[in-house]
């Protein structure tokens, strides 16, 4: 992580002015904080409404210390990660929960709200200051007045003849004390906030592990179904293509004419059996993807669907291959499901790159909805995919529909 | 014969239906799953009940239990079991099990149509029919036993053509040996096997693998796993 710059002048005075506003604004949210915690916790005991409270206070919670890292990343011009919602990997409202809790025990919300607490104190202060300097440029014009003694920029009398001095030091020792308390708030932000090299490296290691358990997981669940594919498609079409002939063999001489019509049929079964292994072939790897990319996939992938599909894909130049991958899976499991189970008449798919690089697709139908992620199931496996490519995955199928499926993948993942 | 078939693919159930109906058997009952299996067996009364071990709804061994079911219920109904991977720990289980005639078959046995109306045949004549490959993996897993390292290279041929349900007469001629010196092979088999002689036909070849199972593992029915596929 890139430590602040040096501190050019104006930074500086852009930090004075960050104060200045923390002074203001903190204050504030410091008591809606406060209030919704306390709200929550004192109405949990009562009632049970306090819960509601309690998660409006972690969200709010969450949010200012997102501002926070964010206003510090802007302010430093440093390439600090903005705050992530640590989702939980389960899901339901027990995830939700779980969720919830992950981002009050996360370390580095605890330490983005100390640094605005910090912050808001020293704004105070700058407040403070500010009101001193501009009482002090008044003092220093005292002379002007008719007054014989004047009360100084400390509150300390003096006379007339003193005071454009002491309204000069007044002003000076204010804007010094400011910029003292500017440099104060950069050292405190550097340790406060801005994460050391062990705990980016923890982090790194939490995010690369989940990916890993992901791709470990796709990989299994895409074994499992291949070989079911396998097994309940091709390889009973191909025995049955045996006994056909088989039978045939049998009959030749006896009966000709049932061999010649049970060789037609062996005929027209190997034919569907080599469709099926192309199909097959394809759900596992689609090479057409390799070649021109993903919106030459999605042609392909909706031209086969068996509802109609109403494509509108934007994006210029290519994604990673394991980007594209996991956005082209979701959708043709998508598709696939959409036409299996979900009676939709038509299907909607939206493909575009989105600012920062970010590869977005989503999915919707007009169907009966109730998808569900079911381990070991197709939309599990996807998820997983694009969890391992670093992305996310929100599916959204209500009973009684419409489904939507909207996935996330970094483009240079 | 009266057959019943309890097959999940379509294709495989009708071509199996056909397949059998056109050489003469009956076929009473097709089932796409075990649902029922017990009181189908119970009314049509089959004399041979063919089995799927992958059904729904879990797709793994099914038809193994259902199969194992039947032998408590009907104990000398004939099974035939298609599968199609090669289980030795499956066929170990349907012969721990004991009762009426056995077969256990892959699946692709069923493209060599006289082959297996044999088979066929042979089960429900009460003799034991089990996949070659099948012999296979239960021999190779057996080969670490001191008693099979006695066997000569001959006599474990001999034996695994036991097991595959073959007659003396069959492994005479498969081998190019005269009738005699099988049985002296079979002899010495049993011998070196400690087991009694006079086991003959589908008893002898159950006594034969039961016993090649029970001093390969502890004899409890959990002997250790070797490379079996999955």
């Amino acid at each position: 992580m890139k430590a602040p710059t040096s501190a050019p002048p104006l930074r500086l005075f852009m930090t004075v002015l960050h104060l200045a506003g923390l002074g203001v604004i903190g204050a504030v949210v410091l008591t809606i904080l406060g209030t919704l915690l306390s709200l929550g916790v004192s109405l949990l005991l009562v009632i049970g409404v306090g819960l509601l409270f309690l998660v409006g206070f972690v969200y709010a919670f969450y949010a200012t210390a997102w501002l926070e890292v964010a206003r510090v990343s802007g302010l430093y011009d440093s390439d600090l990660p903005p705050l992530r919602w640590r989702g939980s990997p389960k899901r339901g409202f027990g995830g939700w929960l779980h969720s919830l809790w992950r981002q009050l025990s996360d370390g580095r919300t605890w330490r983005a709200i100390a640094n605005f607490v910090i912050a808001g104190f020293l704004g105070v202060l700058v407040l403070q200051l500010f009101s001193m300097m501009i009482r002090s440029v008044f003092v220093a014009f005292a002379p002007f007045g008719s007054a014989d003694m004047i009360v100084g920029p400390l509150g300390i009398p003096v006379s007339v003849a003193w005071a454009p001095v002491a309204g000069v030091l007044g002003v000076l020792v204010a804007a010094a004390a400011m910029l003292g308390l500017a440099a104060l708030h950069r050292t405190l932000t550097r340790a406060i906030i801005i994460p050391n090299r062990e705990a980016e490296l923890t982090e790194q290691v939490r995010t690369t592990s989940a990916q890993r358990e992901g791709a470990v997981r796709a990989a299994d669940l895409e074994r499992t179904r291949i070989e079911r594919d396998l097994h309940d498609g091709v390889q009973p079409r191909l025995v049955s293509v045996g006994m056909t002939l088989g039978l045939a063999q049998q009959k030749i001489d006896t009966d000709p004419n049932a061999a010649k019509e049970l060789i037609g049929e062996a005929h027209t079964s190997t034919k569907a059996a080599i469709t099926e292994l192309r199909q097959l072939a394809r759900g596992i790897h689609a090479s057409v993807l390799d070649d021109r990319g993903l919106d030459a996939a999605l042609s392909a992938l909706a031209s086969r669907s068996h509802i109609p599909v109403n494509l509108d894909v934007r994006m210029e130049g290519r994604c990673s291959r394991d980007a594209e991958a996991a956005v082209y899976f979701s959708i043709a499991e998508s598709l696939t499901n959409a036409a299996k189970h979900s009676r939709a008449s038509e299907c909607r798919v939206i493909v575009r790159v989105r600012e920062g690089g970010v590869l977005w697709a989503r999915v919707e139908d007009n169907g009966m909805g109730g998808a569900q992620v079911q381990p070991g199931g197709g939309l599990d496996g996807i998820s997983n995919r694009v969890l391992a490519a670093g992305g996310t995955f929100r599916l959204d199928s209500p009973l009684g529909g419409p489904t939507s499926l909207e996935v996330s993948v970094p483009c240079a993942s | 014969m009266r057959i019943l078939i309890c097959e999940d693919s379509v294709l495989l159930r009708e071509g199996l239906v056909r397949l059998l109906e056109d050489s003469g058997h009956q076929v009473v009952a097709a089932l796409p799953d075990t649902t029922g299996l017990t009181a189908a067996v119970a009314d049509t009364d089959p004399e041979l009940c063919i089995l799927d071990v992958r059904l729904p709804p879990t797709f793994t061994d099914e038809g193994i239990r259902a199969a194992l079911g039947l032998r408590s219920t009907h104990p000398s109904l004939p099974l035939l079991v298609l599968s199609q991977y090669v289980e030795e720990r499956y066929a170990s289980d349907l012969i721990a099990a004991q009762g009426g005639p056995l077969g256990y078959l892959l699946k692709d046995r069923v493209a060599d149509v006289a082959e297996f109306l044999t088979s066929i045949e042979r089960i429900e004549s009460g003799a034991t029919v089990l996949d070659p490959e099948v012999v296979a993996q239960l021999l190779t897993r057996r080969n670490r036993d001191d008693r099979m390292l006695q066997l000569t290279e001959r006599e474990r041929t001999v034996l695994a053509l036991i097991a595959e349900g073959k007659s003396n007469q069959a492994i005479a001629g498969l081998l190019f040996l005269s009738e005699a010196s099988v049985e002296k092979n079979i002899t010495s088999i049993f011998q070196k096997l400690g087991l009694e002689q006079d086991e003959s036909g589908n008893r002898r070849v159950l006594a034969v693998l039961a016993h090649i199972e029970n001093i390969g593992g502890t004899g409890s029915g959990t002997p250790p796993q070797t490379g079996a596929a999955r």
